[in-house]
């Protein structure tokens, strides 16, 4: 029971970046004051395939949580003190996020002006949403990885 | 309800010891118990072997672990006598039974009674200097006893005697357990002489409310004495005669206890020998087990008269079942898991990582260590902190030393109680088995440190590591350093 809530929670989170921040904040807010799209190319043709890239990278960063808590909780199991800690498991995980921001930046539409918006929300996307993800959810043994984790994680 | 437990002897030392870790088990009522010593030799090993698991008892005991009714672990408040060991000569340096009873002046002033201490006594038994106990000679023993034993005058007994008063003054019954070997020299007079003593010193009222209960030991240990020929001390081979003799005395003698235990061994075990002091430190032997046993019977039963009998499934093993707990083993089996899951923990994964934490930090790879230290503001470093972790680790090792000691106890039969080849290993020295604490225990055996092994659970232990990570005392008498023990005891359950 445990476990699947916090699965849920961080697939959450995922939704969340997804539907809220990048949905709303991002598609209605930030990038129609700083996109200016190719010529002959739409805003909202543009938006496609932004967001078509900003979900592939909020999916492999919500893969890279339920990667990492799999591990921490099913195969790198703390017998003793040398199995204890893994925060440099947690940061190669970070590589998965980092790849589909990479592949993000690549093949997302180029525009006029403001691309670096683009890829900065990219990388916050992707990037964010793992590390909130894991910083929220990850698995007991290791719910401290996370960097500042200890500070947030109080009472669960 | 008051308890009074008190070990006569060497092997009453070791009596306590084991009771004392089931009070550590929480296998004895939550109620108080008094415990004393009686032995001339106050050097002796094993006494002082058992004083200290007393001490480490003690010190535990202090940590606020929570309330009582709802943790099994230290739940007994053990109070020591001070001194904790009585020894009927407390002011005389190495004294002889012929000073002892000023033999010179006698043979001046009452040559007929000098006649008799000639009769009663050899001449090596009169100039033999008793710092060492009565080196297995009851008849020194009793007569020194029976005239230096004083209720109402001297420590620890005083204190003995106020308590009881106290206790029944209230209204409260009282029991007290004596432990002893009836075959050796300290015990075996000491057994029947200070009940009877006990018994004389109570007013009536008193005697109403108190029971006394005892265990005599019969022969269970053996040895060879070696370049001692021209000293007077306890020989292995005149204890099944000491043994007839005082069985025959209890059958004669009017009944001072209300119910006896006897306990003994077919197959003594061997030990090296010892005149006594410091070098009479005998391991752990399964039927001080036994007779810890015996004192939770007593102390649990309501009305304990008369002579209890048990017997043993399997001549050739022993075996939970076989334990004397009114619950076919099982209560003092999970409760010995328990216990011993908790030392096996802290010594081996959770005292190593708070040592490893302390030196090189990295607090992140306890998520454990910041709920219950780091926001509770312990500091490590601290002095006190170090103490109470010491405490406990001190404990813990006594604990694991004294089962592993149990299981490798018998002659001839096989013990089968406790996996002890994941934390101690056992070496051959002298012809005798020695255990020695692992310095890393086998992890991955966690799950099966109570035998008979059940199925390979390898991971076992990162559960406990798993629950300490997300667990919550909810207890609120359990605080400070007490808080991460009580998780952890919570957490091996």
């Amino acid at each position: 029971m445990k476990h699947a809530l916090n699965l849920f929670g961080m697939i959450s989170v995922a939704f969340l970046f997804y539907f809220v921040i990048v949905s709303i904040l991002e598609e209605q807010y930030i990038l129609p004051q700083a996109i200016i799209p190719l010529a002959g190319v739409r805003f909202d043709q543009w938006l496609n395939s932004f967001r078509y890239w900003a979900g592939i990278g909020v999916a492999t960063a919500v893969s890279a949580s339920i990667l990492w808590y799999i591990l921490g909780q099913w195969i790198l199991r703390v017998n003793n003190l040398s199995d204890s800690g893994k925060r440099g498991t947690w940061f190669l995980f970070v590589f998965l996020p980092i790849a589909a921001n990479a592949a993000a930046i690549i093949f997302t539409r180029q525009a006029q002006v403001g691309m670096w918006a683009a890829y900065t929300l990219h990388a916050v996307n992707a990037l964010l949403c793992y590390y909130i993800s894991t910083l929220l959810f990850s698995p007991p043994s290791y719910k401290y990885a996370p960097p500042l984790a200890s500070l947030i994680r109080v009472g669960w | 309800m008051s308890y009074y437990a008190i070990g006569i002897g060497g092997t009453g030392a070791k009596c306590i010891e084991a009771l004392t870790h089931l009070c550590g088990m929480g296998m004895l009522p939550k109620q108080d118990l008094y415990c004393l010593f009686v032995d001339p030799d106050r050097a002796n090993g094993s006494l002082e072997r058992a004083t200290i698991t007393l001490r480490q008892y003690q010190a535990c005991q202090k940590l606020k672990i929570g309330d009582p009714s709802k943790v099994d672990m230290f739940g007994t408040d053990i109070a020591v006598g001070d001194p904790h060991v009585w020894s009927p000569f407390m002011s005389k340096q190495r004294p002889e039974l012929a000073d002892f009873f000023e033999y010179s002046s006698l043979r001046a002033k009452c040559p007929a009674a000098a006649h008799l201490f000639d009769v009663l006594y050899s001449e090596d038994e009169k100039k033999t200097s008793l710092d060492m106990g009565f080196r297995g000679h009851p008849s020194i023993g009793a007569a020194i006893l029976a005239r230096t034993v004083n209720l109402g005058e001297e420590e620890p007994w005083l204190t003995f005697r106020k308590k009881i008063e106290a206790d029944t003054n209230a209204g409260h019954k009282v029991k007290i357990f004596l432990f002893s070997s009836i075959f050796g020299g300290t015990g075996a007079s000491g057994f029947p002489t200070i009940t009877r003593l006990i018994r004389n010193g109570l007013r009536p009222q008193e005697a109403n409310l108190t029971t006394i209960g005892g265990a005599l030991i019969l022969p269970y240990f053996t040895f060879v004495p070696s370049n001692h020929k021209d000293v007077l001390h306890a020989a292995a081979d005149h204890f099944l005669m000491n043994t007839q003799m005082a069985l025959q005395y209890y059958r004669t003698q009017q009944k001072q206890h209300d119910i006896v235990y006897l306990l003994g061994e077919s197959e003594p075990s061997p030990v090296t020998f010892s005149i006594g002091s410091t070098e009479q430190e005998n391991d752990a032997h399964f039927i001080e087990f036994y007779a810890a046993l015996a004192a939770r019977d007593f102390y649990t039963r309501d009305e304990p008269k008369g002579y209890a009998m048990i017997a043993r499934q399997d001549q050739e093993k022993i075996g939970w079942l076989d334990l004397p707990d009114g619950k076919n083993g099982t209560e003092i089996k999970n409760k010995t898991e328990h216990l011993t899951r908790f030392a096996f923990a802290y010594l081996n994964v959770f005292l190593k990582t708070l040592i490893s934490i302390r030196e090189k930090g990295k607090n992140y790879r306890a998520p454990w260590y910041i709920d219950y230290f780091k926001r509770a503001k312990i500091d490590l470093k601290d002095a006190e902190t170090q103490k109470e972790l010491a405490q406990v680790r001190d404990y813990c090792r006594s604990l694991l030393l004294w089962l592993a000691q149990i299981e490798i106890s018998a002659k001839r039969q096989n013990i089968e109680l406790v996996n002890y080849t994941t934390f101690a290993s056992k070496e051959k020295k002298d012809e005798m088995n020695i255990v020695h604490l692992l310095h890393d225990f086998v992890n991955d055996e966690f799950g099966n440190l109570i035998l008979p092994e059940a199925k390979e659970r390898p991971n076992e232990i990162s559960k406990v590591w798993e629950i300490m990570c997300g667990s919550k005392v909810k207890d609120v008498q359990a605080v400070g350093l007490g808080k991460f023990f009580r998780a952890l005891y919570d957490a091996c359950a």
